[in-house]
């Protein structure tokens, strides 16, 4: 329903965002992130995982990730402690535009933050920019 | 020297040569790697006939055989616009909620991904339909399948 961008369609430092899905079990957030080069280095991969907050409820959030014609989905089993779901690494071209998708498994309102990096092939951390698309 | 129906032989090379064709109402299974990031991934393109033009595309899954901890739910996406459904009991033999996008005669997404780890299966029922509900034709193609 809201979703609150560290910092905006800018080169962000924190790489954190924090949104809510509706109460329909069908919503799903929609994101686009940019990994490119700052000076630091060719994008090689984004690094990405999700964190279910509060409130505790029954849905389980999941995040899916598609750059090309692949697709990745990590999920986090437990709602509402500090830990993320499994972190992805997923590949990208040198300039790279990664597309997020955000869902839940029911009804109910739930809230979760988001965290993201683009990094070149030497692990150092690069370009990242991300723009919502669909807020539901 | 044996000779093949030409209908036939376009039908056994199409089938070869696994090009997708055109129908109508359909259902497809699928399954899915125990990896918890597996994700299956097809193009569904929807197309005019008779009926008239389509105006959306209606989705849902069922989770089948083996019952097991991971939930399956499924991504419709077209353009800016995402759904998602999920199949709440991997028990029974329901699908689960059905969700469309009224996008017209166009390539729709459709992403199938469970919640958690472990080897699963299922069952994807898809319709492309004019307003009126009538059918419109309907061509899937397999992008990814993990």
């Amino acid at each position: 329903m809201s979703m609150l961008i560290s910092v905006f369609s800018n080169n962000a430092t924190a790489h954190d965002l924090n949104g809510s899905l509706g109460q329909a079990s069908s919503a799903v957030d929609f994101y686009q992130i940019h990994c490119f080069d700052d000076g630091s280095g060719a994008n090689g991969y984004l690094e990405i995982e999700l964190r279910d907050e509060a409130p505790s409820a029954a849905p389980l959030m999941s995040m899916q990730i598609s750059v090309g014609e692949r697709v990745y989905n990590t999920t986090d089993a437990k709602d509402a402690d500090a830990a993320y779901s499994p972190s992805l690494q997923v590949t990208g071209n040198a300039d790279e535009y990664y597309l997020i998708t955000i869902d839940k498994t029911a009804a109910g309102k739930e809230n979760y933050a988001v965290s993201y990096h683009c990094m070149t092939a030497q692990n150092f951390h690069t370009g990242t920019e991300i723009f919502p698309i669909a807020d539901q | 020297m044996n000779h093949c129906h030409p209908h036939l032989f376009t039908t056994l090379l199409l089938t070869s040569l696994s090009v997708p064709i055109p129908t109508l109402a359909a259902t497809l299974t699928g399954a899915l790697t125990a990896n918890s990031s597996s994700t299956d991934y097809y193009h569904i393109t929807c197309a005019r006939n008779n009926n008239g033009v389509t105006d959306k595309l209606k989705i849902s899954i069922m989770d089948l055989a083996p019952n097991t901890a991971p939930m399956m739910s499924a991504q419709l996406i077209q353009g800016m616009l995402a759904v998602n459904t999920t199949d709440p009991n991997d028990k029974d033999k329901k699908y689960s909620p059905e969700i469309a996008l009224q996008r017209g005669d166009a390539r729709y997404e459709v992403r199938i991904n469970k919640t958690a780890v472990g080897i699963d299966s299922y069952s994807l029922n898809y319709q492309c339909v004019t307003k009126l509900g009538k059918p419109t034709l309907v061509t899937v193609n397999r992008i990814q399948n993990q």
